[in-house]
């Protein structure tokens, strides 16, 4: 991993091929640290941990069809409506 | 062509192929996948991947779950799947059922999952901020929908 030393309000340059992402240290507060990120629209940026918990969710959802149980009865009322 | 997958032997064809460019959390290298609905696991769909035939995940519409469910598509994602029209968009949330116990049923509304129709284009859109959860009760949102709708009814 490479390790930047960065103070507040400098910032670090992430170039790919296409463009140029931007992230700057906003603000340092004890042990949180606000980053300000620029980024061209069509990129998406996680937290890492909510990243995480919807990485874990779906590998727990993972699942064969023969698994699945009983479902008659539990949709019923919305089943008719359809 | 036909494809063997947890759900079975399927029929597919090129058209039916939805690609997430990015894979989905938990699943990265993926990238093929096909929703396929079957008859006796109605009103759960199933995504599946083409390239691990080890890997599908239940799915529902959240509508169904959550009768006023709403989903607010940012300009990021507008663009990375290049939508064009809203019309053409499908969603879907994936399931949990823990320990095989349906009753147990869990719906992820928070982060769902977003194809474009127009050219199958797809990926799980986890937002920042969400007023949903990754886990909703099965049990809990079909009452409370069932409460909603009624109370609809009863107003037209």
């Amino acid at each position: 991993m490479l390790i930047l030393n960065r103070k507040s309000e400098e910032e670090i340059y992430i170039e790919t091929p296409e463009d140029r992402i931007t992230l700057k240290v906003i603000g340092i507060d004890g042990k949180a640290v606000k980053i300000g990120i620029d980024a061209p629209k069509e990129i998406t940026i996680y937290r890492e941990e909510l990243y995480r918990q919807v990485n874990m969710e779906n590998r727990e959802s993972v699942m064969k069809k023969e698994a699945l149980g009983e479902l008659s009865g539990l949709f019923g009322d919305l089943d008719d409506k359809k | 062509m036909t494809i063997q997958t947890n759900v079975g032997e399927i029929q597919l064809e090129e058209k039916d192929i939805v690609i997430f460019k990015q894979g989905i959390p938990g699943f990265e290298l993926l990238r093929k996948f096909a929703i396929i609905a079957l008859e006796d696991t109605k009103p759960i769909q199933w995504l599946v991947s083409l390239e691990d035939k080890e890997v599908s995940l239940p799915v529902i519409d959240p509508w169904l779950v959550r009768y006023d469910f709403h989903l607010d598509i940012p300009k990021n994602i507008v663009n990375y799947l290049n939508i064009t029209n809203q019309d053409k968009l499908f969603i879907l949330s994936v399931v949990r059922i823990p320990g095989s116990k349906p009753e147990e049923m869990t719906v992820n509304l928070a982060a769902p999952i977003v194809i474009n129709l127009d050219n199958n284009q797809a990926l799980q859109y986890i937002p920042e901020k969400s007023e949903y959860k990754l886990r909703h009760f099965l049990k809990e949102e079909l009452e409370r929908s069932k409460k909603l709708s009624q109370k609809k009814d009863g107003d037209d």
